[in-house]
């Protein structure tokens, strides 16, 4: 079997990582040919992230081109566009969240993103909820559901360690320049509270999380997975106020190093965090419940360790990457026994169209920008001047009728004598 | 400690509870496989409850695979037919699956195939859910099989090699044909009042009432496939407990339970007199070296006034000292 996942390069993140799991795995199995395609050009640091690939190949997007393959899988939406260039029996997209939600409204890549749910191919997801949501939108389309796997040597709790009274050990995690991720909220929320509390911040820009943090707080990072297992083991509790996630992955690593979580619902929570029993789930917008929540836990320490114990009791009956990947073996042998489609050539012009239609949104985006920047340049002087006396009774004048009709004719003769002239 | 005490396999020394489990689904099967030309049971065990399940008369030929050896000579003495083939092999392994397919060629149709708790203990369960999967589409076979429901187990299971839940089951789902009908196993608690003594055997009826409402949390999930399904039957069954070994069981848990809470007590208790002692033995530590300095101070005060005397010259004051603490 000869596979292909297609990257856009192999810099370390949380989706990344999923990936080159199951490819490490796969690429282990007799007869499998494992390749992670690069859809962008090679960098250096690409590699800083994942040193050891044997026996996953790592090969460029034109070597690629030059080959066949059985499957080929798009794994983030930007790869769709070099999917549709391989040659391949069958087309699938492995897809780890909705991705249009990473982008605001106003920016090109939000229709651009969930476009590719369009294309002619099977789709793989890790969440139940995505799932549902293709099925929804694809009903005519291939869906398999793949858990990500834990690596279960590294998140792991040999026994519940745990301070029977003292500072509750709050943790938070995230990138803070992430708008989805909710760090700064977070970070406010755990300072809201009452109790006594340490909070540590695990991220990748600590220097920008610093002015945020109280006395009893510190912020770390970038930390690697052995570090960040062992920061999980050292508190209690997990803070996460995400808005946007596709499998919700930390809190899952942090069950299985004991430690509780107070969360949004956000999508991806309820895969396996139930209220009051693992974890607790608070509304939105809400720093002071969150606080609260937090106060709670710090005063209940028996109510903590029920948590703690039934968070750790879940990990257990989560898969390991092993059991996950072979359900992604399962998937894409299913994928290769389906009949061959000829979805190349429709891939391909589909693909071509919306990147011609995704490059005009993006320049209209764009000009709209500009043309609100212009306007709002002549909003501020009208606005100011709307606040001065003269301006006062400019408005309260404009609403009498007697006046409009006046400066109604005013402009009629200005403008007919503009045209004799 | 509890791992210790697993015991996987069903003998007829298996808890009540645990027995007739196996033997329900078996039961669930008992038409499918008599109206079979040949039934495969793969990872068939020690055959006590695919005896008692499928009851009698036998199908009219049997195929047994297991990977024990000991196992599988018990289940063919109990399921004991005039065609009854035994076959030790693993299950996840492909060419092994090949051979058995190949076997399978020359058995009477139709086939109904079950594979009860087998999925959870291979290595790689891909193989296998192949093999069914292929047996239904080249083969017309009817498929039943099953999965627990770990995620409500309180133990790890140390023979488990894969873990089982819904979410895991709706994994596996995806990958069976899509006319696949899911089964769910549900525990049942109950209660009998039996005038004394009992004389007699005495078969009680069994009422329960499942509300579609309330989320019944099955113990095992099965899915079935083939053109056969219609053929398994809802089955329900009660058996009385053993209290006196649940009882000893529990009880060992809950003295296990106060024990440790009584030793945290203890260790408690210990660890505050011991802050204690600490607190105090500091306080006295501060207080002789304060008595020690200020004895320091007098007796370099008086060995000054000495020497001053001593040269008869001008009183100077002590230079201070200075103490580590």
């Amino acid at each position: 079997m000869r596979v292909a996942f297609v990257v856009n390069d192999l810099q370390l993140s949380g989706g990344i990582t999923v990936v080159v799991e199951h490819c490490r795995r796969l690429a282990r199995l007799s007869g499998w040919e494992v390749s992670l395609v690069l859809a962008r050009e090679r960098d250096d640091r690409d590699w800083l992230g994942y040193p050891d690939l044997e026996p996953v190949r790592v090969i460029d997007r034109n070597q690629a081109a030059a080959e066949r393959f059985d499957i080929a899988v798009a794994t983030w939406w930007e790869t769709a566009y070099a999917l549709f260039q391989l040659e391949a029996d069958h087309y699938a997209y492995f897809v780890q969240s909705l991705e249009d939600r990473f982008y605001l409204s106003d920016q090109a890549g939000r229709k651009a993103a969930a476009l590719t749910l369009d294309l002619p191919v099977a789709f793989i997801t890790e969440a139940t909820w995505i799932r549902d949501l293709l099925r929804a939108l694809r009903p005519d389309a291939p869906c398999f559901l793949v858990r990500n796997g834990i690596d279960k040597s590294v998140f792991t709790a040999p026994q519940l360690q745990q301070a029977m009274t003292g500072h509750l050990r709050v943790l938070v995690e995230g990138s803070a320049d992430v708008w989805f991720k909710g760090v700064p909220e977070a970070v406010a929320a755990v300072e809201g509270m009452t109790e006594r509390h340490e909070l540590t911040v695990v991220t990748n820009e600590p220097a920008d999380v610093a002015p945020l943090l109280g006395p009893h707080s510190r912020a770390v990072g970038p930390l690697s997975q052995a570090e960040l297992a062992a920061t999980y083991r050292s508190h209690d509790v997990l803070v996460k106020l995400s808005r946007v996630e596709g499998v919700y992955s930390p809190p899952l690593e942090a069950f299985h190093c004991g430690a509780t979580v107070v969360t949004t619902p956000v999508t991806g929570h309820d895969e396996y965090i139930i209220h009051g029993y693992n974890g607790l789930v608070c509304e939105w917008d809400d720093p002071r419940g969150v606080a609260r929540a937090l106060d709670l836990l710090a005063r209940n320490r028996r109510y903590l360790t029920y948590l703690r114990y039934n968070a750790l009791r879940t990990a257990a009956a989560w898969p390991s990457w092993e059991q996950a990947s072979l359900f992604m073996q399962a998937a894409l042998r299913s994928i290769a026994r389906l009949p061959a489609t000829n979805s190349s050539l429709t891939g391909k012009r589909l693909i071509e169209d919306i990147r011609m239609y995704a490059a005009i949104d993006a320049e209209h985006l764009l000009e709209r920008a500009a043309f609100h920047r212009r306007a709002m340049r002549y909003e501020q002087p009208i606005s100011e001047l709307r606040q001065t006396p003269i301006g006062e009774l400019a408005a309260r004048l404009a609403h009498k009728q007697s006046v409009r009709k006046a400066a109604k004719r005013v402009l009629q003769a200005a403008r007919r004598f503009g045209t004799k002239k | 400690m509890v791992a210790g005490e697993w015991q996987e396999r069903v003998t007829r020394e298996s808890p009540p509870n645990v027995l007739i489990e196996h033997v329900l689904r078996y039961r669930a099967i008992a038409k499918l496989a008599r109206e079979s030309g040949t039934w495969i049971d793969l990872g068939c065990g020690s055959g006590v409850a695919a005896r008692e399940g499928i009851g009698d008369p036998l199908p009219p030929e049997i195929v047994l695979v297991d990977s024990d050896r000991e196992a599988l000579r018990s289940a063919a003495e109990l399921l004991g037919s005039t065609k009854l083939t035994a076959i030790n092999g693993d299950l996840a392994d492909r060419t092994f699956l090949s051979k058995l397919a190949e076997r399978l060629e020359r058995s009477p149709l139709p086939l109904a195939i079950s594979a009860f708790e087998v999925v959870e203990h291979l290595e790689d369960f891909v193989p296998l859910v192949e093999f069914l999967r292929d047996q239904r589409e080249q083969r017309e076979a009817t498929v039943v099989l099953s999965v627990p429901n770990d995620a409500f187990w309180p133990l790890d299971n140390p023979f488990h090699k894969t873990l089982w839940g819904a979410s895991a089951f709706e994994e596996l789902r995806h990958n069976l044909p899509p006319d696949h009908v899911v089964i769910h196993q549900l525990q049942i608690s109950g209660s009998a009042l039996v005038a004394q003594p009992q004389l007699r055997r005495i078969e009680l009826e069994l009422h329960a009432r499942l509300d579609p409402s309330v989320n019944h949390v099955p113990t095992h999930m099965l899915a079935a496939f083939g053109p056969r399904t219609d053929l398994i039957e809802p089955q329900s069954a009660a058996t009385p407990l053993d209290l006196i070994e649940q009882r000893r069981w529990e009880n060992e848990r809950e003295a296990n339970l106060i024990y440790a809470e009584n030793l945290a007590l203890a260790r408690g208790k210990l660890l505050a007199e011991t802050e204690r002692s600490y607190q105090e033995l500091r306080a006295a530590f501060a207080r002789a070296v304060e008595e020690r300095d200020r004895l320091y101070r007098l007796v370099s005060e008086g060995d000054h006034r000495t020497s001053t005397a001593a040269d008869g010259s001008e009183e100077q004051p002590p230079e201070e000292t200075a103490t580590s603490h």
